[in-house]
């Protein structure tokens, strides 16, 4: 995607940039709603943690949701 | 897909879930700080993620082990689960709370020059400098060498991206060029 859309300069970027965060932003929004945070992004991948044993719950329940979501993005 | 003008582009996400200890620590003998994450659990969920296919969510044996019946997963390889369904789905999240952080505070872990940086959404070309380190294993140790290292990245002007204890070993993560660039960004990370 970044090699396509490279070849059109800036206007490329924007589309680019609007695009990762259209995607991003509700995968942070579903981690952080369920008590989560993200420890570190790498590429196009990210780390969340979710505190003590009472995390394991929001965190499954995050997993399942962000699938959900891009599921219904793709 | 996500269509743009330019075309659609497929997308699908991985997930790799790990239960067990993580440690937190801020490094930094200097005036320049960093933070990292790792412990067992850093590392169990990138090793589960690899065995996870397209739209999947993959469990450790420790994750496992820790689910309770509103859960089910599906062993796929020795030690790695599928996450096949979660009964108990009342997945009503709140809205997000993000803590406001004192300038003060993230000026000790980014430079100020980077925080009142207005991003402008480019292409550009930068200099990735990704450094694998072995035989550091206690925080003193790895808190001297990136001491060291975070000095040298002010230094020479470059942005320390990220300190890293996941499934690529130890590593850290420096950019010159990004957020801000010089016109000599391959000769200082050459220098550096």
């Amino acid at each position: 995607m970044t090699g396509a859309l490279m070849l059109h300069g800036k206007e490329g970027a924007e589309v680019l940039s609007e695009r990762i965060d259209r995607l991003f932003q509700p995968v942070i929004d579903i981690i952080y709603g369920h008590g989560g945070f993200i420890s570190v992004f790498a590429g196009d991948g990210a780390t969340a943690v979710f505190p003590g044993k009472a995390g394991i719950e929001p965190c499954l329940l995050s997993a399942w949701d962000i699938i959900e979501f891009f599921r219904k993005t793709m | 897909m996500i269509s743009t003008k330019y075309g659609g582009f497929p997308v699908s996400v991985k997930i790799g879930l790990s239960f067990g200890p993580v440690d937190w620590e801020i490094i930094g003998a200097g005036k320049r700080k960093a933070y990292y994450f790792r412990g067992p659990a850093v590392e169990g969920c990138a090793r589960a993620e690899h065995y996870a296919g397209k739209m999947h969510v993959v469990l450790d044996a420790d994750m496992k082990q820790n689910l309770d019946d509103s859960a089910e997963a599906e062993k796929i390889e020795e030690g790695f689960y599928l996450l096949r369904e979660i009964k108990t789905k009342d997945s009503q999240h709140s809205d997000m709370k993000m803590i406001k952080m004192k300038k003060k505070i993230v000026s000790e872990f980014i430079p100020s020059r980077i925080i009142d940086h207005v991003q402008k959404r480019e292409f550009r070309d930068v200099v990735s400098v990704f450094v694998r380190f072995k035989g550091l294993k206690s925080h003193e140790s790895i808190n001297g060498y990136i001491s060291d290292i975070l000095e040298k990245t002010d230094k020479y002007g470059g942005y320390f991206n990220h300190l890293d204890f996941g499934d690529k070993g130890s590593n850290f993560l420096v950019f010159f060029g990004a957020p801000l660039s010089y016109e000599d960004n391959l000769i200082r990370a050459c220098d550096y």
